[in-house]
């Protein structure tokens, strides 16, 4: 049991840092064991399987908790706007758009201001 | 004091009924009177743990005999307690007057190991039947206070006459009796029958950075895959892994509530 225990470990290692570079570089700057966890990939999942929730019987409710978690989150501060949830892209990119129109809007009002100024300033 | 306690101990005397802690003079008065509290608090519970064990231990050995017995094994005998147990405790609950017998015969009436039973107390007519459900009514509404423990007095306050029901809870008495009985495994073997399943596609560590969360490493193993508060999923960090330090993991979780009793 125990060493069913350790292997399944392993295996949720290999579910979020084996399945492609990006997240094979994440983990190196994590500080995982790479020689291990290639080693893991290569004796136990040569290739690239899909990994079910029911291939974990240890781990399977925090895992789907996390999906969960993913799924549902949502933006609570004024400052999350900034970070694109992984499940409702819009709110994020509804966010980006109206401040680049606002900025846009913003830039154009102080260039009409400093126009109207100038244009003062040359009629006096 | 010594008489006190000697009293105490071998059960003439609770804690709080002993001179040392009603006649509460002295230098170290105080101390002796908080004690006398712990102590009694402390009985309790580690007689709780302990009743528990035992009663899970036994429900285990039971589930080990052999299924071709003339008459039912001994865990359909603890599985007809429980169910009457928890029958009581919601007949009681929706009923507006006290308990009568016409509930041990509405029991027997509509429960199924009661039509085709092989032993004498699956059989609804014999004396045998009628006396193991009183038996297991006095023991589930702890009427016998000698065997006040084992979660006795848990189970006064469903099934008892003082019993305690706020809202309508019918679905997790089960859960909770089972608990209190010391059965809680059956708790989670059961709740862990609903299937999760489902792909793990997108769980990758560069997905999960690509949002709020992030990944942080942990030298403890029971914080594997949790979530902070801070938005940050937990995972065990793999240099510390060692077979050893789990199992002791394990020994210290599965101790836990009994060392914590004890201190």
């Amino acid at each position: 049991m125990l060493q069913d225990f350790g292997i399944e470990i392993w295996k949720t290692y290999l579910l979020l840092f084996g399945r492609n570079e990006a997240s094979m570089h994440i983990a190196q700057n994590l500080g995982v064991n790479m020689v291990i966890l290639r080693a893991f990939r290569h004796h136990l999942f040569p290739e690239n399987i899909t990994l079910q929730l029911e291939d974990f019987p240890f781990f399977q409710h925090r895992l789907q908790l996390i999906q969960e978690k993913m799924d549902e989150w949502r933006p609570q501060k004024v400052t999350e706007l900034w970070t694109r949830g992984y499940r409702d892209p819009l709110t994020y990119y509804t966010f980006v758009t109206a401040m680049f129109f606002g900025v846009v809007g913003i830039l154009g009002l102080a260039a009409g201001i400093v126009q109207a100024y100038a244009s003062f300033l040359s009629a006096g | 004091m010594l008489v006190d306690l000697s009293r105490a101990i071998y059960g003439a005397k609770k804690w709080v009924e002993t001179k040392m802690y009603t006649e509460n003079f002295g230098k170290y008065s105080n101390d002796i009177r908080y004690t006398a509290l712990a102590l009694d608090g402390f009985e309790k519970h580690v007689v709780d743990i302990l009743a528990r064990q035992l009663v899970h231990a036994a429900y285990e050995a039971a589930e080990l005999q052999k299924p071709d017995s003339e008459t039912e094994p001994l865990v359909a005998l603890f599985d007809l307690a429980i169910n009457f147990i928890v029958f009581l405790a919601v007949e009681l609950h929706n009923a507006e007057s006290s308990l009568t017998t016409a509930v041990f015969t509405k029991f027997q009436e509509t429960h199924p190991v009661y039509i085709d039973g092989k032993g004498l107390i699956f059989h609804a007519e014999s004396a045998q039947a009628e006396q193991f459900l009183m038996t297991t009514y006095r023991f589930g509404a702890a009427c016998n206070i000698r065997r006040q423990y084992i979660g006795g007095n848990e189970l006064h306050l469903y099934a008892g006459p003082r019993r305690r029901f706020g809202k309508p809870r019918d679905r997790y008495l089960r859960e909770e009796l089972l608990k209190v009985l010391g059965l809680a495994a059956l708790v989670k073997s059961e709740s862990g029958k609903t299937a999760v399943t489902g792909p793990l596609d997108e769980l990758t560590a560069s997905y999960i950075h690509s949002g709020p969360f992030k990944l942080k490493m942990s030298d403890r193993i029971q914080d594997h895959l949790t979530f902070r508060l801070d938005g940050t999923i937990v995972i065990y960090n793999s240099n510390q892994f060692d077979y050893l330090v789990l199992f002791r993991n394990c020994l210290a979780e599965y101790n836990a509530p009994l060392r914590v009793s004890l201190m």
